[in-house]
């Protein structure tokens, strides 16, 4: 299954793609890759695999609610390494492709 | 969830039996092999025993056998070595294709005012020999070819290579990093001059390796100190690493013929089975059965990103290893991808698969199971 991934604030629509291009907080990125790595300055690949992991870990959490809207208060944990300002006040959408 | 390792390129694990031969050295016989008391030269006889088996399993003489902590430091050994004790020979021949131990260090030595030559290669990475033969001349220091390619699986004919090098009177170090395990050869054989091996990749310990070097050649030590190694790598031994290299050795010579078996079975399996499911996949390297690594399978995949699938198969419990390098901050197809011309579409989607000893056959409907998974999640099918 393809996915994609919406991020909306009511009607306006903030992200609209694939999982893999959302905008990633550089803090959480070097946090991951120290806790999956033990290393503060990974090189593309690791940094690569540390995203493909938190993407599909928040993928998982929103299988279970595909094609619907879901608070991101609700699952805050598992957007945190989004960077878009004010994420907490949006929507978030799984589609399969 | 079942795990399937499918990297043995990559490293192997110990064999059991080389743990059981060297766990007294990492405990009871610590002693330092440079020490003239009883258990002293106990484990200095022990490291010989382990150069003999080295030599015994590539044709070589014991004293022709010098411990490293792996390839590549053997590799940068023969190349640097040589090319201090012959200052004026500033030319070096290489492939394409080479593992980046041997590049990196050609890198180095282009610094330092070499000029290196890199051979191109064909669809299938075997070398151009004709260009070998134009290329030598008389500054050229030495060859430097791997024999089987880690990436692709291609075995270079190595009998021709060193033929040229021959009539050129040139020396030819061969990085059978590898080969060992997987072909059965003789130094002599081949008419090589240098040969690299590393212990981890036949299920010897990891931090040894052994450069073989012909008799009569003058090579100058990386590491300078004491006189270890008949003064050619000064340091206190890697002990377990020595003595477990030997056993893995050993090994490995004597159960070739079987182990080759059971790749070729590996192989073939799994190649008809997934070119059954996956028709647009391509095999990099030269076809099964044809101067190719016998545990080796490398596939280019279409319209897929390698890190991609490579992550969706780890998530399942497959480990492969993808044709990617890390260059200028992104992920690209690997210079071995390149040297042999994949067609663009393929170039991001490599994929190795490579068996070893506990590689079981019954695992591969599984296992293919696991990439259609994969693939399909990828593609949105």
């Amino acid at each position: 299954m393809k996915y994609k991934i919406m991020i909306k604030n009511e009607n306006q629509i903030i992200f609209d793609g694939r999982p893999l291009d959302l905008p990633i907080k550089k803090d959480i990125l070097i946090s991951k890759s120290v806790e999956m790595f033990n290393d503060e300055d990974p090189c593309i690949i690791h940094q690569t695999y540390v995203i493909e992991t938190l993407v599909d870990q928040l993928i998982s959490k929103l299988k279970k609610q595909i094609n619907e809207e879901v608070s991101i208060i609700d699952i805050k944990e598992s957007v945190r390494f989004i960077d878009i300002d004010q994420l907490e006040t949006y929507k978030i959408i799984l589609r399969s492709k | 969830m079942k795990e399937f390792y499918l990297d043995y390129a990559a490293t192997t694990p110990i064999d059991k039996r080389v743990l059981k031969f060297v766990e007294p050295y990492l405990t009871s016989h610590f002693h330092n092999p440079s020490s003239l008391h009883t258990h002293a030269i106990e484990n200095k006889k022990a490291i010989n025993d382990s150069r003999k088996k080295i030599a015994d399993a590539i044709g070589a003489m014991p004293d022709e056998i010098f411990f490293t902590s792996g390839g590549t430091e053997s590799i940068n050994f023969a190349l640097k070595g040589y090319a201090e004790k012959h200052p004026d020979l500033k030319e070096i021949i290489t492939s394409k294709i080479e593992h980046k131990a041997t590049l990196n260090t050609l890198h180095y030595l282009e610094k330092k005012g070499y000029k290196v030559h890199y051979l191109d290669v064909d669809g299938f990475g075997l070398i151009d020999l004709k260009q070998l033969d134009q290329l030598i001349n008389e500054n050229t220091l030495m060859v430097s070819i791997i024999y089987a390619n880690n990436e692709i699986g291609t075995i270079q004919d190595v009998k021709s290579i060193s033929r040229i090098c021959r009539r050129h009177q040139t020396k030819l170090h061969l990085d059978a990093v590898q080969a060992f395990g997987q072909i059965e050869f003789n130094v002599n054989d081949l008419d090589v001059d240098f040969l690299t091996l590393s212990s981890h990749k036949f299920y010897g310990p990891k931090g040894a390796g052994a450069l073989y070097v012909k008799k009569g050649l003058d090579i100058e030590p990386l590491i300078h100190g004491g006189s270890h190694e008949s003064g050619h790598r000064a340091g206190t031994e890697n002990l377990y690493g020595i003595i477990g290299m030997g056993e893995a050795a050993r090994l490995a010579k004597l159960e070739l013929e079987q182990n080759r078996e059971h790749y070729q079975k590996l192989q073939v399996d799994f190649h008809q089975k997934i070119t059954k499911v996956f028709k647009d996949i391509r095999l990099n390297g030269t076809p099964c059965g044809s101067n190719r690594s016998y545990n080796h399978l490398s596939y280019a995949f279409k319209d897929i990103l390698g890190y991609q699938l490579h992550f969706q198969l780890s998530k399942r419990g497959v480990y492969v290893a993808t044709g990617s390098a890390c260059s200028s901050g992104a992920i690209t197809p690997s210079h071995v991808i390149e040297a042999i011309g994949l067609e663009d579409e393929y170039q991001p989607c490599v994929i190795r698969i490579t068996f070893g000893k506990y590689s079981k056959i019954e695992d591969h409907d599984e296992i293919i199971k696991k990439f259609i998974e994969s693939c399909h999640e990828l593609r949105g099918e």
